[in-house]
């Protein structure tokens, strides 16, 4: 197998097909504080310094990617992001019990909450004893 | 017609999300065979037939064939006939009743049946959606709308509430016990939930209303689970030489089927749901007041209380009086200064499907192996007393299918 000639970098953007682009640039907004970047033809751009997600209209396929997780600093801004996320009344993952690992006995700690199409979102601590 | 009995079970703690553990529904299956096969303690071979209850795994995880994930419980069941039952809710108890058949009508002397279902793998409304099929899916979806069955049973709790006047906190009363229960039984989704009556009472920003008069702590969960039972013969109980006295065994069974949509039934009577009840109560030759145990389908406050009538446990609109009084409470959660009531029947003691959870196909079975665990006295703090007879009622559908049992020992 020839050598790859490249590291890939920080996540630049990827493209979610969604019903309403509009109505789900909001939602983000409002769940995870990305703002707005740009409009283009069949959607609308998202994100922050880390991450610009391009929700274009078209058939939502939530099984395509199972899910995504970002990372958070720590435990306390985990349970914040729990607090925040249960007052907007989002989509949670085992309600009364929503943080825990990400896989059994896995030091990484998440919570997992779906957006108005379905997609599968994780906040997880690295390492969250640390 | 051959006697059918429980030689050993097992379940999975529903407190799990599979996805969470990169597992999936054939790793449900698997697991909860190999339990009960340890349980009963039998060699594999011995096996002679599976059937393995599930209501919609080809929507919630696009796997089905599910009777091919037997003979990964073991290798010596590879070969073995295989079923998978599906009536909505009801699935599980129809898993049970075709394992049950298969030994009265002499096919068979041992049978592994499993109940499973992975529900956490999409949002709360696509798996709403999926849920949708268990009604009258292209008919009742453009009324009901979204959350298609807790509005259904919120209908049914208004007609109830209409026609014998109870009230929201009538209902919390289910669901304070159902929670109170759960604390009980190491393997409850809601275990460690706490739940006051004045929260389940009234609507708040922690019990949010669903579909009125229903409230969160109304509803049954979301949940992945598993559970199993191995069923034999008395021809086998010879063969291995175990006690029949000691032993689990079915008394009884009705099973009916009614209209699918909700409006073509007769709520809140359910006449064709109480048929299922006085069958399974003529064939066991008991009473109601005969029973000292009950698992009752209860995928919503309302229908634990309706349930109550179907099974004849109450007079028609004395459901809420029964609860109220304490009767179907477990001694050990119940107020003690109420001392001993003229007529007790525990009724979910493990915590039903409010708080023990609700994996859909699994459910029948979870109360079928619920009910083993009371008449062999291995429901640790749970345990009813002097337990002799238990009745188990899986239903359908907006009690569409309905299933009652009627179990005993000794």
């Amino acid at each position: 197998m020839p050598k790859v000639p490249f590291t890939v970098g920080v996540v630049g953007h990827f493209g979610l097909a969604v019903r309403d682009p509009k109505k789900s640039a909001k939602w983000f907004e409002r769940a995870l504080g990305l703002k707005k970047e740009f409009e283009f033809g069949s959607g609308v751009a998202i994100g922050n310094d880390n991450v610009t997600i391009a929700l274009f209209k078209g058939k939502p396929l939530p099984e395509t990617i199972d899910h995504m997780s970002f990372h958070l600093p720590n435990m306390a801004t985990l349970r914040k992001a729990l607090e925040h996320l249960k007052s907007i009344e989002v989509d949670l993952e085992d309600p009364g019990d929503e943080i825990g690992p990400e896989g059994p006995g896995s030091p990484h700690m998440g919570l997992w909450f779906h957006d108005p199409d379905g997609y599968r979102w994780e906040l997880s601590v690295q390492n969250a004893n640390k | 017609m051959n006697d059918v009995y429980i030689l050993g079970g097992g379940r999975t703690d529903f407190k799990r999300n599979l996805k969470k553990e990169g597992k999936t529904i054939r790793h449900l299956i698997i697991e909860a065979g190999k339990k009960a096969i340890d349980d009963a303690k039998i060699d594999p071979a011995e096996i002679q037939a599976g059937a393995v209850g599930n209501f919609n795994a080809g929507q919630f995880t696009k796997q089905l064939q599910l009777g091919a994930f037997i003979p990964e419980i073991d290798p010596k069941l590879r070969g073995i006939p295989t079923m998978h039952t599906e009536a909505a809710c009801a699935s599980g108890a129809l898993s049970v009743l075709l394992g049950a058949q298969w030994i009265t009508g002499g096919f068979h002397d041992v049978v592994l049946v499993v109940g499973a279902e992975q529900q956490k793998t999409m949002s709360s409304l696509d798996g709403s959606n999926v849920l949708g099929a268990a009604a009258d899916y292209h008919n009742e979806k453009p009324e009901y709308g979204d959350f298609m069955f807790p509005k259904l049973f919120g209908r049914i709790a208004q007609i109830y509430i209409e026609k014998y006047g109870a009230s929201e906190a009538d209902l919390a009363q289910v669901a304070w016990k159902n929670y109170a229960h759960a604390k009980l039984n190491p393997l409850a989704q809601m275990r460690d939930a706490d739940l006051t009556l004045d929260c389940a009472s009234q609507v708040s920003d922690k019990n949010p209303s669903v579909a009125p008069p229903l409230k969160v702590s109304d509803c049954s969960q979301i949940t992945d689970g598993a559970a199993s039972v191995i069923l034999v013969s008395g021809k086998y109980l010879d063969k291995i030489g175990r006690d029949k006295n000691k032993t689990m065994r079915l008394l009884g069974y009705g099973h009916t089927t009614d209209y699918l949509p909700l409006d073509k039934k007769d709520a809140p009577t359910f006449s064709i749901a109480r048929k299922a009840a006085e069958k399974a109560f003529s064939m066991a030759n008991l009473k109601p007041q005969d029973l000292q145990g009950a698992e009752v389908h209860d995928c919503f406050s309302i229908t634990e209380i309706v349930a109550y009538e179907i099974l004849g446990l109450a007079e028609p609109g004395k459901g809420v009086e029964l609860v109220k009084s304490g009767a179907t409470t477990l001694p050990q959660v119940r107020n003690q200064k109420s001392g001993k009531l003229p007529f007790e029947i525990p009724v979910n003691a493990g915590g039903g499907l409010i708080a023990d959870g609700h994996p859909v196909g699994a459910t029948g079975v979870r109360q079928v192996f619920e009910a083993y665990q009371q008449l062999t006295e291995q429901a640790g703090a749970r345990q009813i007393e002097n337990v002799k007879r238990f009745l188990t009622f899986n239903m359908g559908g907006s009690l569409t299918t309905s299933v009652a049992m009627v179990w005993g020992r000794g």
